[in-house]
């Protein structure tokens, strides 16, 4: 296979799985309203204030999905673009992408999850984490483990400190 | 003394680390770990180290980058005045307890 289709390959697997996880969100939230509805409903007296307050519930959970769906479809055309953007210019390590070392992919597949601010100091960091535990002769999987939790234990702590961030910088008063 | 600001317990290890020079932040981790038994992520790592870049404790820079770090740079740390005055109010705070660091204030 050459490069090119590869890279086409990847890019149009990462769009087909995240887009099932986009439609499976959405159906999720759609059920969730069902089921509220069913509880709200449960004597089955859909009159006056009872019926009122289904009709916002199933409004509510419909703008949801609708959010919801729209809001990740976005994302992932901008993946897609992204992608594009990325395999063109090669930046890649090519490295990485002609061998079996996972963790590295993932790392940095989900690397995009962290802002940009640390992306390249965290991901360097892991990079060197895995080269060393595999000195240390540890298992791919626990490797693996590790560049997960890395990665959660990152964007938990990164994200809400660089939304806050961001809302300071705006909201703080000029000095 | 007034205003100085007295680090957590956290940052006071980063900057007695710091205190032996200058340390690229995954160094920082793995010395932080060998002397408290605590691991500490990556992204607490780099939280708490912008946090102390912002209140002034240390600055940092890019550097180069090795093969293992696969082309991403690599950020020292290294600790400032204000720093080195932070970790002593700290240590005179633990030392002498509460009432040793308001004889100093």
């Amino acid at each position: 296979m050459s490069k090119r289709s590869r890279d086409i390959f990847l890019i149009l697997k990462r769009f087909f799985i995240e887009l099932f996880f986009a439609v499976l969100l959405a159906f999720m939230l759609l059920g969730t309203g069902k089921v509220t509805h069913a509880v709200v409903n449960i004597g089955g007296l859909e009159s006056g204030m009872i019926r009122v307050v289904i009709e916002i519930i199933d409004l509510f959970f419909i703008v949801m999905a609708a959010l919801t769906f729209g809001l990740y479809f976005l994302k992932l055309c901008h993946n897609v673009i992204r992608d594009i953007i990325t395999f063109r210019r090669d930046s890649l390590p090519t490295e990485i992408l002609g061998t079996k070392e996972k963790a590295e992919k993932w790392a940095i597949a989900l690397g995009w999850w962290i802002p940009r601010k640390y992306r390249g100091d965290i991901l360097g960091d892991i990079m060197e984490d895995c080269r060393e535990m595999r000195k240390m002769d540890c298992g791919e999987f626990r490797i693996r483990i590790q560049v997960l939790w890395q990665w959660v234990i990152a964007v938990m702590k990164l994200v809400p400190s660089a939304i806050f961030g961001g809302i300071w910088r705006i909201f703080s008063p000029s000095k | 003394m007034k205003n100085e600001k007295i680090p957590t317990n956290r940052e006071a290890v980063m900057l007695d680390i710091l205190m032996n020079g200058e340390r690229p932040g995954r160094d920082i981790r793995n010395e932080y770990e060998s002397r408290t038994g605590h691991k500490m992520p990556l992204g607490s790592l780099y939280t708490t180290l912008t946090r102390m870049e912002t209140s002034g404790f240390v600055t940092s820079r890019s550097g180069g980058t090795t093969p293992e770090r696969r082309g991403y740079p690599r950020k020292f740390f290294s600790i400032t005045g204000i720093g080195e005055r932070a970790l002593s109010a700290y240590q005179i705070f633990v030392v002498n307890g509460f009432g040793g660091a308001l004889r100093h204030v």
